[in-house]
């Protein structure tokens, strides 16, 4: 919804993505920013906004994961220009995020090899 | 219709989830952002404070490392003067006393039967509020502090604060003093000061036992001063530096030339040099309005007259003197702990100031004006002082602040003793120690990584200290404890010490001078500049002082002997554990000594001519008897000495139940008396010592046994060259033969140049490869089965070359040696899973994810750098905070080794890639050669001619290890310069 309807760019609350290996979660303090006055008689922003005064972040259940082996930097892919919908699925088309898209190595190969980017293994096994 | 494949796909989705689930708990389950996010965190990138380490005296600046709040690494400050980027093993281990698992969480209280039980701050505060008050009434100096060296806002604050109470008592504590050499500044030049060393500048040192590669003064300093110089005098026939002692500690052994004088004889060995030199009338110029002065002052030293006394040949002494004069700028730097400390100290550094003034040194390589932090230490005979008048209950309330006498001076000094008879003893220790075992109440210091403060070596240098992290448990800062205090007792004391709080004080006081000026502008600015920079860094003028009259100061018998026999013990500062204070933190215990390479326990050096005679070998049990005390410990046989000296490392027989300093060895400062004789000086050395065999042997863990490099290792592929030969490039002996078809490094190909000639061994590289790898402690029994985990050793070869009379030649080689990311890899095609392989950059990578852990690798390994993990070791809580979230920790059945650093290869090629620029020399830094003092290792792209790596690749002193098995190892190794290495007979 943030996405489809309200056209929000991934990077306005996962900041992360473009300079570090973790895209991030964005801090409370982000949601409150808008959901202050936005929406505010949905249930939903009602808990954000009951969090927010009881001074709690949100426990937000992980949805892609990787092992721990592996190590993935977001900050490359976002400067090769690839695409968040590529491993995260097309995410304006869900109310809620679901895991659609496996993060198998062999999707990471075969696209690493497509779009010519180092297929040795250190890259991400390190 | 959802078709079978992605059905069964999708069961097999949320099955294995649900499994996972149900496994070993995954860390990342769950994901919890902050409620408000910090400016200065990014997760996933680390932040960086600018602050100082306080491991001992010399104040090198740090830059610490920290993720997400959290310290990871500590690193030098290239924009501080001292240290210039580096820190040492010491300092590189202080990251783990952070977590140290014996820390105090709390201010704790001694009950009624002598248990510490907890205690809240403002209950603490006002007990010893009260403690203070009624002291107060007692009369004046009823209140004693002992601490470590303050300057700045603590130095002000605590000088207030005693004021306040009525007392002047307060001593700055250091376990090894600078005494004598700060008086002969004061006899000298009228300067009560310690001199400010500039080695690098020098054309030849002569070091009277100063230990300044090691533990001495600065030593991080002082060598990558001393590499500098060496690498400047790589061809100079006669080396760079003669230490004259009768023990070759660490810096001894990097030495070209040792002579070895009976012990206590070093001044004489010292005034001989000066009387051969205006004997010879070769003094430089700018010496000569003193010559006559000097000449009748030292007319009873010539150098045959004190051959006897000193055991040293008079040619060898006019030798060494005619050099010191020749290579001028040289320096003669007086004398160390370990090696020279006696009734004699204050001659023998009298001595060489009237050396350094002979040869026209005073303004080059050795000046006044700057001071040092260590010239306000408490001498010996103020210990002594305070210690009498605790015994006889002068004191009330002792205040105790990072300092451990009760373990560090000699039991001789009685200063145990003293301490029980003062009714209240109160200690800041941020960890149990043995004066915290005798404390009635103790106030929890932060760590100094996590604290406010400031500290300045020497004029000039004013380095700030600022938290890298919050405090990890419930510690107060003193300086905040001191101030609550204060406006507690009575309305005076709080009025001379004011309400504020210890970061405002730190603050307001650092702003100095534009704060006073009313310029809140520059004030502000000025903070920031510090902030960022760690410090404020000024040049000084140097003074130019003339010599007054030394004569009466020198007087010594040139044909006196200590009273020395059967042996002189040489008690001496360990280059791991200082004098004991880091003995709790795992790294420095498993990481083994530079020199006897034993890890996990101490020793006893004996001469081997002196073991013969007696009977001992290796491992037995050996006791040492002086006229103070007697301990035991497993005898070590080392020729690093003069056969009637025998010698132990400081700080071990810890006494605390800290879980690896406790109950581990013997206390060498048992053995010593509490001054020199006839002197009040401190004294590390007990002559008279007897020596016996007990019977019993102990296992002693040495992790490399054999140090005598191979009398038949033919010169050319040697790790030595004589300098007169060190512009001959060798050609490899073996022509090169290929099984396998050449790799492919079509980009970059890393690699390393490591010069053993610059490399002191002194461990730091390998302290931070443990912090930034991840490598696990492995203990005691692990380490006596060759299964520590480093992945960088430090090897001393010890090499033969001929002495010349009393000239001898330590000829040692400090070799770093690590996965050498071999060309033509033995252990690549043995790996059956393909974990190991050739990557395309050269690096020989490690894939722990696929490792099946047959071992066939580390079988095939002639370079024995990959390290097994033979069981799940363990981080106890909470020294897991410290890890390095870039790199896998490795769990049980996996190969491990060096990889360069990759996880700094890939985060440089990260921010290339953000910034938009190519990789440029020097952006990738391996954690090895970012911390070396001596900046012995360079890393590059050996594809790209113009990087550092590349040229000394192609030095002709450069040569691979093992070159005749032609693995094509991608480190080149340049060989050490040393005066008089055998030639190529070829």
């Amino acid at each position: 919804m943030h996405v489809a309807d309200d056209k929000l760019d991934c990077e306005l609350c996962h900041s992360g993505a473009r300079r570090s290996p973790f895209a991030g979660i964005p801090p409370v303090e982000r949601c409150i920013g808008c959901h202050k006055y936005v929406l505010t008689p949905h249930p939903e922003v009602a808990k954000l906004r009951r969090m927010w005064e009881a001074r709690k972040p949100i426990r937000w259940t992980r949805v892609y994961t990787l092992p721990q082996f592996v190590r993935f930097d977001h900050a490359s892919h976002v400067l090769a220009k690839v695409g968040c919908e590529t491993c995260h699925g097309d995410v304006a088309s869900m109310d809620r995020i679901g895991r659609v898209v496996e993060p198998a190595m062999g999707a990471c190969v075969r696209c690493h090899r497509e779009r010519r980017a180092p297929d040795d293994c250190l890259t991400c096994h390190y | 219709m959802i078709e079978r494949r992605q059905f069964l796909k999708t069961i097999g989705i949320s099955g294995s989830a649900a499994l996972l689930e149900q496994c070993a708990p995954t860390p990342s389950h769950e994901l919890i952002p902050y409620l408000v996010a910090p400016d200065d965190v990014v997760p996933g990138v680390a932040a960086y404070y600018a602050t100082t380490c306080r491991e001992c005296p010399a104040g090198c600046g740090a830059l610490v490392k920290t993720m997400n709040g959290r310290i990871t690494k500590a690193e030098g400050n290239p924009a501080h003067p001292i240290g210039r980027g580096r820190l040492c093993v010491r300092g590189q281990a202080a990251v783990q006393s952070v977590y140290n698992p014996d820390r105090f969480r709390t201010p704790l209280l001694r009950d009624a039967h002598g248990v510490f039980q907890p205690i809240s701050w403002p209950d603490a505060e006002s007990l010893l509020a009260a403690k203070l008050g009624a002291a107060m009434q007692g009369g004046a100096d009823r209140v004693a502090w002992i601490g470590e060296l303050l300057t700045g806002a603590l130095d002000t604050l605590t000088s207030t604060w005693l004021a306040a109470l009525g007392s002047r008592r307060r001593l700055f504590y250091e376990t090894f003093d600078y005494e004598p050499l700060v008086e002969a500044g004061a006899i000298a030049f009228g300067r009560r000061e310690v001199p400010r060393y500039e080695l690098d500048r020098a054309g030849f040192i002569v070091s009277f036992g100063a230990e300044f590669l090691e533990t001495w003064l600065s030593n991080v300093e002082f060598t990558g001063a001393y590499a500098r110089a060496r690498r400047r005098q790589l061809r100079d026939p006669e080396g760079t530096l003669l230490v004259v002692a009768p023990r070759l500690s660490l810096t001894g052994l990097n030495a070209d030339a040792w002579i070895a004088p009976r012990p206590g004889s070093e001044a004489l060995v010292a005034l001989a040099m000066a009387h051969a030199i205006v004997a010879d009338g070769v003094a430089h110029s700018s010496a000569a309005p003193y010559v006559r002065g000097i000449a009748s002052a030292v007319a009873p030293y010539a150098a045959e007259r004190v051959a006897r006394a000193t055991d040293v040949d008079a040619a060898t002494i006019r030798r060494a003197a005619r050099r010191f004069v020749a290579a001028r700028p040289s320096l003669a730097i007086g004398g160390g702990v370990g090696g020279t400390s006696d009734r004699h100290a204050v001659q023998l550094e009298l001595a060489c100031l009237l050396l350094n003034v002979l040869a026209g040194n005073i303004g080059e390589t050795i000046g006044y004006g700057a001071g040092h932090a260590v010239d306000r230490l408490a001498t010996r005979n103020d210990m002594l002082e305070t210690t009498r008048t605790m015994a006889s209950g002068g004191v009330d309330v002792l205040l105790v602040h990072h300092a451990n006498p009760v373990f560090t001076l000699p039991p001789a000094v009685g200063f145990a003793d003293a301490i029980s008879r003062v009714p209240f003893v109160v200690s800041f220790a941020g960890a149990p120690d043995e004066t915290t075992d005798r404390a009635h109440l103790v106030l929890p210091d932060h760590h100094f990584l996590e604290s406010w403060g400031d500290y300045a070596p020497r004029a000039g240098v004013a380095s700030l200290l600022q938290p890298a992290a919050a405090p990890l448990f419930d510690t107060r800062a003193t300086g905040d404890v001191l101030i609550e205090v204060a406006n507690q007792i009575t309305a005076d004391t709080a009025r001379a010490v004011g309400r504020t709080t210890w970061a405002d004080y730190v603050r307001s006081r650092w702003a100095g001078g534009a704060a006073a000026a009313n310029d809140q502008a520059a004030a502000a600015a000025g903070w920031q500049d510090a902030l960022a920079s760690g410090g404020r860094f000024e040049a000084v003028d140097a003074v130019r002082p003339a010599l007054g009259d030394v004569a009466r100061a020198l007087a010594i018998d040139p044909d006196a002997q200590e009273p020395a026999g059967p042996f002189t013990f040489i008690a001496c500062p360990s280059t791991h554990f200082y004098d004991g204070r880091s003995a709790n933190e795992s790294w420095l215990q498993e990481v083994p000594d530079p020199i006897t390479k034993i890890a996990w326990g101490d020793w006893i050096e004996i001469h081997p001519d002196a073991a013969r005679r007696l009977g001992i070998v290796d491992g037995d049990v050996v006791r040492v008897t002086s006229a103070h005390g007697r301990i035991e410990a497993a005898a070590h046989l080392y020729a690093g000495m003069r056969p009637d000296v025998i010698a132990m490392p400081l700080g071990y027989g810890r006494l605390r139940s800290s879980r690896h300093a406790g109950a581990r060895g013997s206390n060498a400062a048992l053995l010593l008396p509490p001054t020199a004789a006839g002197s009040p000086h401190a004294v590390w050395r007990a002559s008279g010592v007897r020596v016996e065999r007990t019977g019993p042997r102990r296992v002693v863990i040495m992790l490399q046994a054999h140090v005598a490099s191979r009398e038949d290792a033919a010169p050319p592929l040697g790790k030595i060259v004589d300098p007169g030969r060190a512009d001959a490039r060798e050609p490899p002996q073996h022509p090169p033969v290929d099984l396998f078809p050449p790799h492919e490094h079509r980009e970059h190909r890393w690699g390393m140049a490591i010069d053993l000639n610059s490399c002191t061994g002194c461990n730091a590289c390998v302290a931070a490869c443990y912090a930034e790898n991840n490598i696990a402690v492995v203990g005691e029994q692990f380490c006596g089965q060759g299964r520590e985990m480093s992945w960088i050793r430090i090897e001393r070869h010890a090499h033969t070359v001929p002495s010349e009379s009393s000239l001898h030649r330590p000829a040692n080689v400090f070799l770093p040696m690590l996965c050498q990311q071999c060309d033509e890899a033995p252990c690549e095609s043995v790996c059956p899973v393909y974990a190991t392989y050739h990557n395309p950059e050269g690096l020989n990578a490690q894939v722990y994810a696929r490792c099946i852990g047959t071992r066939f690798c580390s079988n095939n390994c002639p370079y024995k750098v990959r390290r097994f993990n033979w069981a799940r070791y363990g981080w106890e809580a909470p020294l897991g905070e410290q890890l390095n979230p870039d790199v896998t920790v490795r769990s049980a059945g996996v190969m491990e080794k060096c990889t360069f650093c990759v996880q700094r290869i890939q985060g440089a090629k990260r921010a290339a890639r953000l910034d938009g620029h190519l990789l440029r020399d020097g952006d990738i830094v391996p954690a090895c050669a970012q911390t070396c003092p001596a900046e012995a290792i360079v890393f590059g792209d050996l594809h790209d001619p113009e990087s550092r790596v590349s040229r000394a690749a192609s030095d002709p002193r450069g040569y691979h290890v093992l070159e005749e098995l032609n693995t094509r190892p991608a480190i080149t190794y340049l060989r050490r310069s040393v005066p008089g290495a055998p030639g190529d007979e070829r």
